[in-house]
């Protein structure tokens, strides 16, 4: 292990920051995006929308926000560095998942190109469009900028599956695929989502669970937060994205803020998200998502979440589920979130939330279905979970009633949703069944 | 003659049930993961073709070629779907003993394959993970990376596991050469098991430095200096020092990963009557016996320190993520 950012961040500690709730030095939300209009500005509501993005044909999408304090950002050219290839390639969106795409990349510091082209077959990549270059130099000077690339397609057709490449001539990464989510009023609008969370120390269990979800299709995958173990600190997210391999290109990966991810400039220009990356929501077929920064308890989260709650069309998304990284329940080393539970449990309940997907404690736990910390028949209240078994090192539980099941393990869970059915299941990383729960409608 | 209106409802019933027979791309999906659930993975391979057919750029068809490549993967030509039926079946939930004894006499025969490996791993987790056997788990994952068929990435995850089952029966200097003979010296596995040891060397270092502390606060007999000398070898500067150097590293590491604290503590503790059993020693140089003592403690002080340096370092890590970053 390195130990410039250890010194570093030993200092951070005793200089005050080390407290549990503090985030880097550098970390912040990106400056001046929509999302980022506080209460009492003129942006109304709406500026927690995701825009917009709708067209006629595949081509470019609105500009988003600017990129966040510490990336520099500029149009792609056509300039290639030494090791041009990219690597890394990883999938999210800034705009409808139903009708647009955003591909990250990553290159040397040299390579500027940032080409995508796209169509509906491997050998007829038809459109081609130029992105934009982030770069950004980690906080340990003694690790190489970070030269990331982006593009966002939009005009996309819902439920339709893409074939694409990036980077550019003389420099193009092997043709990946990816489906779009589905229309909200198609036929066959089920999905499967894989959620993980807490990955932190060992990125090799985390690439474990990605090569096993890979046999499951999933359409979208969620993150209930702490990535890495240090978020400054770029080779492990590097060794993250490499254990990943291939499985991020090929559906979006939709993270929530971790106290380990802190906000940091790593985290935020490393995936694509909406609005103000920090809290968004947004619809995926049958399923509603609204992803919140569990870090962040003021009133405009709050706000958000009821605004984002009360739009909810439930013959569009009949499910809705949230997801952020501190647990509302957990019976394990760090608790229940109790500021949480006055915060956010009861607009989850009044609101009707079906699924809550949390982390931090490193196990699994699911709760019975609860309205105000009581068990309720199966089908009412909410079932809130702990999903932080995806690498951290593991914690032990304590039997709570509320709990119907917990257990000190790694694990993933997978969503299977359709309009009429939410499944959840959770499998230890040998694909063994560790749980599984089905909500119908 | 019947009234063609008497006719007409006959005809639109009898078109609807065709209808509704015609297969479509999701209704072959909906057919294959049934015949899946049931472990029929014949029929299920059939209808995820048939997906293919009908409907062949749907998201169906995304999801039957995903699944189908899976399926086949796992088929044999000995045995068909057999080994994957028994694969299956016995991750349908976590194995009890028995089931795990039943699984591991089961794969004795299995044919060579991917369904075949796949159980192996099974095998090794449900005994590391979920039986508590270490031992037996690191005969499996030794299986597993011996395998005929196994791919890079299988391999590695079994070494790495049966590096860390090793570890667990006891055996980290083996776990730990199995590791470098592989050409995984570097893994994360690895450094794990090597913080693991240092931690076992800082508790090591930690009840030294306490055992020698007591010995050389008797020796130096510091209750005899006097209140004066305790004064001014323990000023509040110093102790404040020593706190702010010792004691946040402990709490941060207790809040973060419960548990990792003991090794701050138990130094804390251990450092603190040493510096007083130094300073005491310090403040009666007069007597011989003392003066000794006090060489003996500069002594033990200068060795200890740049142990107590590395060791401080090797275990501020622990109390860097809760922090947050």
């Amino acid at each position: 292990m390195r130990l410039a950012p250890i010194l570093l961040c030993a200092l951070l500690a005793f200089a005050g920051c080390g407290d549990d709730d503090a985030s880097p030095p550098d970390a912040g939300p990106p400056d001046a995006g929509p999302g980022d209009a506080g209460p009492g500005t003129d942006a109304g509501p709406d500026r927690w929308a995701i825009p917009d993005a709708s067209r006629p044909d595949i081509g470019d999408c609105p500009a988003r926000p600017p990129a966040p304090r510490g990336v520099d950002e500029q149009p792609g050219s056509a300039v290639l560095g030494a090791v041009p290839a990219p690597i890394r390639l990883r999938l999210g969106f800034a705009f409808d998942p139903a009708t647009s795409i955003s591909a990250v990349w990553q290159t040397d510091d040299g390579t500027l190109v940032s080409d995508l082209e796209i169509g509906l077959a491997a050998d007829a990549l038809t459109t081609r469009l130029s992105g934009v270059t982030l770069g950004y130099q980690p906080v340990d000077r003694t690790e190489d900028p970070v030269r990331l690339h982006q593009l966002d397609v939009c005009g996309l057709s819902a439920g339709t599956s893409y074939f694409y490449r990036v980077g550019g001539e003389g420099a193009w990464s092997d043709v990946s695929s990816f489906t779009t989510a589905p229309a909200a009023d198609a036929a066959d609008r089920s999905i499967v989502v894989g959620v993980t969370g807490d990955s932190r120390n060992d990125p090799s269990v985390f690439g474990r669970i990605q090569d096993d979800m890979a046999s499951e299709a999933v359409d979208l995958q969620l993150f209930t937060g702490d990535v890495v173990e240090i978020s400054i600190v770029q080779t492990q997210w590097h060794d993250w994205f490499d254990a990943a391999g291939t499985h991020l290109a090929t559906a979006p990966f939709m993270p929530s803020n971790g106290n380990h991810d802190g906000l940091s400039v790593n985290y935020l220009a490393q995936f694509a998200m909406p609005v103000n990356e920090k809290f968004f929501a947004f619809e995926y077929g049958p399923l509603y998502v609204v992803i919140l920064d569990s870090d962040d308890k003021g009133a405009e989260q709050v706000a958000f979440l009821e605004w984002a709650l009360g739009r909810v069309d439930r013959v569009r998304t009949p499910w809705v589920v949230a997801v952020h990284h501190r647990p509302i329940w957990s019976q394990s080393n760090h608790s229940s979130d109790t500021e949480l539970q006055s915060l956010w449990m009861p607009l989850y309940e009044r609101l009707g939330v079906d699924l809550v997907l949390t982390g931090h404690d490193h196990n699994y736990q699911r709760t019975h279905p609860l309205v105000d910390g009581a068990r309720v028949a199966d089908g009412e209240g909410v079932v809130y979970v702990v999903t932080g078994g995806s690498g951290a090192p593991l914690y032990g539980v304590d039997p709570a009633a509320v709990m119907a099941v917990q257990e000190e393990t790694n694990h993933y869970v997978l969503l299977r949703v359709s309009p009429t059915e939410l499944e959840l299941i959770a499998r230890y990383v040998d694909g063994t069944m560790l749980d599984t729960l089905t909500l119908v409608r | 003659m019947s009234r063609p209106w008497t006719v007409a409802p006959l005809l639109l019933l009898c078109s609807g049930s065709a209808l509704a027979q015609i297969p479509s791309g999701a209704a072959e999906l909906e057919r294959a993961e049934a015949a899946e659930a049931r472990y029929d993975f014949d029929a299920a391979e059939q209808a995820y073709r048939q997906v293919l057919e009908l409907a062949p750029g749907s998201r169906s068809a995304r999801r039957a070629r995903v699944r189908l490549d899976w399926l086949r993967a796992r088929w044999t030509e000995s045995a068909g779907y057999a080994p994957l039926v028994t694969l299956e079946r016995a991750r349908a939930r976590a194995l009890d003993r028995e089931g795990a004894e039943r699984l591991g006499a089961q794969v004795r025969s299995m044919p060579e394959g991917r369904a075949r490996r796949e159980a192996l791993f099974v095998l090794g987790e449900t005994w590391l993970r979920r039986l508590g056997d270490a031992d037996r788990a690191a005969r499996f994952y030794d299986q597993l990376a011996d395998a005929p068929g196994a791919d890079p990435g299988e391999v590695r995850l079994a070494r790495l596991s049966a590096a860390e089952a090793r570890a667990e029966a006891g055996d980290p200097d083996g776990a730990l050469s199995d590791l470098e003979r592989n050409g995984l010296g570097s893994s994360l596995a690895a450094d794990e098991i090597r913080r693991a040891g240092a931690s076992r060397i800082g508790l090591f270092i930690a009840a030294a430095t306490l055992l020698l502390s007591l010995l050389l606060l008797g020796a130096a007999s510091p209750w005899r200096a006097g209140w004066a000398a305790w004064r001014r070898m323990l000023r509040p500067a110093h102790l404040l020092v020593a706190l702010f150097l010792l004691v946040p590293p402990a709490v941060l590491a207790e809040l973060h990963e419960p548990g990792t604290s003991a090794p701050f503590v138990s130094f804390s503790v251990a450092v603190l009557p040493f510096l007083a059993a130094v300073a005491a020693a310090r403040e009666r140089m007069t007597s011989h016996h003392l003066a000794r003592a006090t060489r003996v403690a500069a002594a033990a002080g200068a060795g200890i320190g740049p142990v107590a340096i590395g060791y401080l370092v090797l275990h501020v890590h622990g109390g860097l993520g809760f922090v947050g970053l």
